[in-house]
């Protein structure tokens, strides 16, 4: 039986390095990427609890997660791809237009 | 011009008003007292009514010719307060106990006052009703007999100048509104109602000196008007609050009745009540030091100078002060009220002071109008002083003294209303035949140009052929001015003078000044009087324009005549009823007094040094001033003029006197400063624009930048700072999410140290 | 159901014929504008007569001799609006209400008549009837809750009037008007809220009620006087800068100098003295002790208002300007009259705030009649306009006089009123605002002298150079019939002011009895 903590402790390093390349990464792919990766890192901590304490909650609560990432990153790389056909870049740096 | 002697049968309203009188007098169940209320209803309903009319019928030739815009309506609704007036003083002359009242709203406004034990007087009432005693009788007289005549020359001296066509609606308005504001004043019961009538007639003294409003002068010499009578008005409210306090009522049947006048009034709030109340009445009456706007109020037409500024309104300061009066008689035996000889003093030296300046100042004055003014002045100072006299004498117990000194001013103020109200008339026709002769030269040849002014005397000269009645009455009108013995004003600026001297040997030192101030006032009187009359009409024309001038306008005889015969007989007349002691309240009606008794009494009275008194002031007033007078300016006519034989007599004696140069007398610099007014003006305008216009200027900067400044700082510092705020929001993703992330590391952290 | 009838009429027709057009056909949207602003007009003058209706039964039938503190006439009651806050839909009308309902009935037509050609006027009309609405809901709600929302409801039309039918700078104007008095009435919330936590009802979910009656008829309230004291200080905060007093005044001028002429003269007419009535109906009826305590405040800040307002009046060269200073000048007269501690003064402040909304409406009528005709408010850039304008004169005459404090016009009872017995109370202090009546004067004839007098031309005015030639004429009729109005009722209530002056002397001295009891207790004398 793997212990749930090593299993967030897995999580928490997903997490960690979700977060950083979300905000070290110029290229906005990378970022959404990253973001997938965090998302996951909460599922996977889900799972582990689900597992734990035999409640079938956690299980649903992560099925609804992938959904819903899954439009979501539709979504995104659809932004993208409309910040590409206009600025012709997806670096986040020219992405500033919400400034002061 | 309209020439027409058939004018007369505009009249036909005039017998509306009658037949309504007479109706009312016939009417069983009302008596002339319940029909007082119409003296000032009919003025306040006609106002409207020309007002109105007259902007919605302008030009129309009915409204022109038949209406006379307006001014036959003024007339008609001027007779109803004239009869009322007469009914009212034929139902009382014979029989008033004191006085009388009738209410007409006794409880105007009603509230209460919070004592001093914290309680709540309930009941207070500032109501409004009619006062009935012999001043009241004699001003409201004064006040409808002058407004009906000056009305009716109106017609006459306005609807025929062509600058007023289409205006004189507005004239007429306010001439009624005027009207209601004065027989308002003369009628009301107590204080408050007093003072708002008195306002309403600086409303309109405002309105009528500016009734050619488009002339600078004109609008300057109205606000100058309002402001200084303003300034008079403003502490004599205040002088009302602190009656109000001492009395708890404004009253007169209240104060003059209450029995605390026996010696238990806080008698230094008394002294100041009465002391602020004299302000408002020195600004209303053109005294020095408030003064100043009345010879600028000539501005106005000369029926409004004639009835404001001569005859009733600048009555009103002295209407006040006789009103103060009975504060100080109770009665004989009583040793008066701590503090009030001081009020007396004050009173008689601003009177003596502006009575010595007004008539050196009207020595210089060119203006036939300005002249008059300064007259005015000087004549209104004099029952000032009588008054104050009287004061002094009520208060020091010289009961009978002081019914004299009381008694001759309220007379002087009629015989100077009458004489002075038919002067500034017969300025008006001399003003608007020279102005009307001028036009018509000015017609045939056009090449002399040049700037006339139809008002000044160094123009005129040997009008008395030309304007024999004008001349005439101007004749006895002076001739009451100046005091010339048995004509009006003589019976009662004697009394003034030896009562004003009378209270100085009754060993008051400080009555000196305002004593020998009028006594020779009394001369210089004499001087510029006879000096404005023969400037005007005797010697040779001075300028070609007098040769044209005709006596014809419509409407501006009748006037003169009637009062010319009241300004030469009134005065012997009512003497002989006794009205000095019935207007100072001693006896209760008129009765007839033996015509030797009375001329005894006039020239000898029993006391010596009075009698002294008396003869020298005849001697200056009516030989010294006028002789000297004769000598400047006197002299025959042109040998082809002849004048009719009234007047033809002093014309000739005129020129008896020799002649004198005064041309070098009249270039000195005393000559100058007089010419300046004293530089009192000058100095006023100088005060104003040094501390009032600055200090305006700067609270006006000071609320822009400093108040509104700091309000200002206020918002522009938060702008500032918010955006230096604003910088943080770089619109950059990765920015938020760190700060995000840090955001919740940091909420996490809270939360742990917190659960520790 | 009457005064119901008065606050939700005017609301909801305003907002029916703003909103209507948006919905419906453009035939039938294009035929509704252009009647908006008849229908405007005759919903004002219906409610006019309404309020007229039962002021005059007033004088009659009804006992409004008896109307005290508490004793609210017309009482409307029950309907609960959130009960778990306690708050509920109840009105009533009492002598310091009245007159004000009264005032604002008849301003909101004529300002209408006055700017009946307003551009855009299917907004603008609509626009007067929601603020109509909302300013009898102040004067008549009895539940603090409803009254901060009507209170706040009167910025919104009025920030739009501003805002859209103002002058050049008029964004300024509208954004310094509500920011000012938004920011002040927060504060005066929180004094409401506080009065609201120390109140106690076992109806509501809280425990607390927001009852006007519930709290201005316990005096202990708060038992705390210190408390007391600040919350009294809250409210003077959010009211005084409504009226407003020197030094939270200058929202006022910026206010009236850009606003169109209906919108200043229902500011200077009934915004202002909802101020003062929140004052007395609020501050003074709950805290009498603090208002005893802090009359020296009161009094300063009066002073300061009617002499500084005075001078700073003085120096304006802009009509508007002057006329909204002079405002400011009378409104200190109120703070004066309340500080007196007498019946007569409160009764003589009651009758300012009334006169006074009769007379400024009549001087901001006229001042934007010559911007309306002359294009300028420059004092001094034109002379001898009575020649062009009689009318227009005629009113300026009578309407600066009566503010000036002529007897026979309306502001003059108050005034005195209000001086005799700040005498009484004061003594000699009186010579400031007697003496600033003179400055009154000063400016006002100035004012008057450097428009319509003085052309030094018999027959013709100097105009401003703002008329490019224009011809001058008159003001036309619907403006004069407004002005009319204005005028006769100023000399209606200068003649007989105890029309309104009986309740309003009857009310004074029902508080005088709690003020005075306060004094006692505290050895103040009167």
């Amino acid at each position: 039986m793997i212990e749930p903590s090593w299993i967030a402790g897995l999580g928490v390093i997903l997490f960690g390095i979700g977060l950083l390349g979300a905000f070290l990464h110029k290229n906005a792919i990378v970022v959404l990427m990253c973001i997938e990766l965090m998302l996951n890192a909460a599922n996977l901590n889900f799972v582990s609890a689900a597992m734990h304490y035999g409640d079938v909650s956690g299980w649903v609560f992560t099925a609804i997660a992938i959904a819903i990432a899954a439009a979501e990153v539709a979504i995104g790389l659809a932004i993208l791809l409309s910040m590409y056909s206009t600025q012709e870049t997806i670096s986040l740096e020219a992405a500033d237009i919400l400034k002061n | 011009m309209v020439n027409s002697t058939n004018e007369y049968n505009l009249l036909a309203p005039l017998l509306f008003p009658i037949a309504l009188i007479l109706g009312l007098v016939i009417a069983p169940g009302i008596n002339s007292s319940d029909a007082s209320i119409l003296i000032v209803l009919s003025p306040l309903v006609a106002f409207p009514i020309i007002l109105i009319s007259g902007q919605i019928y302008n030009g129309n030739d009915k409204w022109k010719n038949n209406l006379k815009e307006g001014g036959i309506i003024a007339v008609s609704a001027l007779l109803i307060p004239l009869l009322v007036s007469i009914w009212i003083i034929g139902d009382n002359i014979s029989h008033t106990d004191g006085h009388s009242i009738i209410t007409w709203l006794s409880d105007w406004i009603e509230f209460q006052v919070l004592e001093e034990n914290y309680v709540l007087d309930q009941g207070r009432t500032l109501g409004i009703g009619v006062w009935i005693d012999s001043i009241t009788l004699m001003l409201i007289f004064v006040a409808s007999f002058l407004c009906f005549l000056i009305c009716w020359f109106s017609m006459g001296y306005m609807n025929t100048d062509p600058i007023n066509e289409n205006r004189n609606h507005r004239f007429y308005a306010e001439f009624v509104l005027f009207a209601m504001g004065m027989f308002g004043m003369v009628l009301a019961d107590n204080f408050l109602w007093l003072f708002i009538f008195w306002e309403i007639m600086g409303l309109c003294s405002y309105l009528l000196i500016g009734f050619y409003f488009w002339k600078e002068s004109a609008a300057k010499a109205a606000k100058k008007a309002f402001l200084t009578t303003r300034v008079g008005d403003v502490f004599l409210m205040i002088g009302l609050f602190i009656l109000y306090d001492i009395y708890d009522s404004l009253e007169f049947s209240v104060i003059f009745d209450d029995p605390s006048l026996q010696g238990t009034v806080d008698s230094t709030k008394l002294f100041w009540a009465l002391l602020l109340m004299f302000v408002g009445a020195v600004g209303k009456s053109a005294q020095f030091p408030l003064h100043v706007w009345l010879p600028d109020a000539m501005e106005g037409p000369t029926p409004v100078s004639a009835l404001i500024h001569a005859a009733t309104m600048v009555n009103a300061g002295l209407y006040l002060v006789a009103r103060m009066v009975p504060f100080v008689v109770t009665g004989d035996g009583y040793n008066g009220v701590e503090g009030l000889d001081d009020l007396g003093l004050i009173i008689a030296w601003i009177g003596g002071i502006t009575a010595f300046m007004a008539a050196s100042i009207a020595f210089v004055q060119n203006d036939i109008k300005k002249v008059l003014a300064y007259s005015t002045m000087s004549q209104l100072a004099y029952i000032f002083t009588g008054l104050g006299a009287a004061i002094w004498l009520y208060n020091n117990n010289h009961y009978y003294a002081g019914t004299i000194a009381f008694g001759a001013s309220m007379f002087h103020l009629f015989n100077h209303a009458m004489a002075k109200g038919m002067l500034f008339m017969a300025s008006g026709s001399v003003i608007h035949e020279v102005h009307h002769a001028h036009d018509h030269i000015h017609h045939e040849n056009e090449d002399s140009d040049h700037h006339f002014d139809p008002q000044d005397m160094r123009n005129m000269g040997g009008l008395a052929s030309k304007l024999p009645i004008t001349a005439t009455a101007m004749m006895i009108g002076s001739m009451s001015i100046i005091g010339i013995p048995l004509i009006g004003g003589f019976w009662s600026k004697e009394g003034i003078i030896a009562e004003t001297w009378a209270s100085f040997f009754y060993s008051e030192p400080i009555m000196l000044g305002p004593a020998i101030l009028v006594l020779l006032t009394a001369g210089m009187t004499g001087f510029y009087m006879s000096r404005m009359w023969f400037m005007t009409f005797a010697g040779a024309p001075k300028s070609e324009v007098v040769n044209h001038v005709k006596e014809n306008t419509p409407w501006i005889k009748e006037p003169l005549v009637i009062l010319t015969l009241i300004s030469a007989f009134s005065g012997i007349l009512l003497s002989l009823f006794g009205v000095v002691d019935y207007l100072a309240g001693k006896s209760d009606h008129l009765s007839y007094k033996e015509i030797i008794y009375t001329l005894e009494h006039a020239f000898i009275p029993e006391d010596g040094k009075l009698m002294i008194i008396g003869w020298t002031t005849m001697f200056l007033s009516s030989i010294i001033g006028p002789i000297y007078a004769s000598r400047v300016h006197g002299g025959p006519l042109n040998d082809d003029q002849k004048s009719n034989f009234l007047i033809s007599w002093l014309v000739n004696l005129s020129g008896k006197f020799g002649k004198q140069d005064v041309s070098d007398l009249s270039k000195s610099s005393l000559a100058n400063a007089l010419q300046e007014r004293l530089y009192i003006d000058d100095f006023y305008d100088w005060l104003i624009s040094k501390t009032v216009i600055p200090f305006s200027h700067f609270s006006a900067w000071f609320d822009k930048n400093i108040i509104d400044g700091i309000i200002k700082q206020i918002e522009s510092r938060s702008i500032l700072s918010s955006l230096q705020i604003r910088k943080i929001t770089t619109g950059k993703a990765r920015d938020y999410i760190l700060m995000t992330a840090v955001g919740m590391l940091s909420i996490f952290i809270l939360a742990w140290g917190a659960s520790r | 159901m009457i005064l119901t009838i008065l606050v939700i009429t005017p609301i909801f027709f305003g907002l029916g014929l703003i909103l209507l057009p948006h919905v419906l056909q453009k035939n039938m949207a294009e035929n509704i504008r252009n009647i908006t602003k008849n229908i405007s007009l005759g919903v004002g003058v219906a409610l006019f007569a309404i309020s007229t209706f039962f002021s005059i039964t007033s004088l009659g039938g009804i006992e409004w001799l008896n109307i005290s503190l508490g004793d609210f006439q017309l009482k409307e009651e029950g309907i609960s609006l959130i009960p778990s806050i306690g708050t509920s839909w109840k009105l009533g009308i009492d002598a310091l209400s009245l007159p004000m309902v009264w005032l604002t009935t008849m301003l909101i037509p004529v300002s209408m008549l006055v700017e009946w050609d307003a551009k855009d006027s299917h907004y603008f009309h609509p626009l007067l009837l929601i603020l109509e609405g909302a300013m009898i809901g102040v004067f008549v709600v009895l539940d603090l809750f409803v009254f901060y929302l009507f209170w706040e409801m009167t910025l919104i039309p009025m920030f739009f009037l501003i805002l859209m039918w103002g002058g050049e700078d008029r964004k300024y104007a509208a954004m310094k008007f509500f920011i000012y008095t938004f920011s002040a009435s927060v504060v005066m919330l929180i004094g409401i809220l506080i009065m609201y936590f120390y109140t106690t009802s076992s109806e509501t979910m809280t425990g607390h009620t927001f009852d006007m009656i519930v709290m201005i008829n316990n005096t202990e309230l708060i038992p705390s006087i210190g408390l007391r004291h600040l919350v009294w200080l809250l409210l003077l905060i959010g009211f005084a800068t409504k009226m407003p007093s020197v030094p939270v005044h200058t929202w006022l001028p910026d206010a009236h100098v850009q606003a169109p002429t209906a919108g200043s003269m229902i500011l200077a007419g009934v915004m202002l003295k909802m101020g003062a009535y929140g004052f007395l109906r609020i501050a003074v009826t709950a805290f009498p002790g603090s208002t005893v305590v802090f009359t020296p405040l009161l009094i300063f800040l009066g002073m300061v208002s009617l002499v500084y307002g005075a001078w700073v009046c003085m120096g304006q060269t802009n009509l508007k300007r002057m006329v909204a200073y002079s405002s400011v000048s009378h409104m200190g007269l109120i703070f004066l009259g309340i500080s007196t501690m007498q019946p007569l003064g409160i009764a003589g402040a009651l009758f300012m705030m009334f006169a006074h909304g009769i007379i400024s409406p009549l001087l901001f009528a006229v001042a934007g009649a010559f911007k309306h005709h002359y294009h300028t408010l420059e004092i001094g850039s034109m002379r001898g306009i009575a020649h062009h304008s009689p009318w227009l004169s005629g009113h300026m005459m009578l309407g600066w006089m009566a503010s000036l404090g002529l007897p026979l016009l309306a502001g003059f009872v108050a005034e005195v009123a209000i001086l005799i017995s700040f005498w009484m109370t004061f003594g000699w202090l009186v010579l400031l605002p007697t003496m600033t009546l003179v400055i009154t004067a000063v400016y006002y004839l100035s004012s008057m002298q450097k428009t319509i007098f003085e052309s030094n031309n018999p027959h013709s005015a100097i105009l401003p150079d703002t008329m490019k030639g224009e011809e001058p004429r008159d003001i036309s009729w619907h403006e004069n019939v407004g002005m009319l109005i204005l005028a006769s009722f100023t000399v209606i209530f200068g003649i007989l002011p105890f029309i309104y002056w009986d309740m309003m002397a009857d009310w004074s001295s029902e508080i005088m009895n709690i003020l005075s009891e306060e004094m006692r207790i505290r050895g103040i004398k009167p």
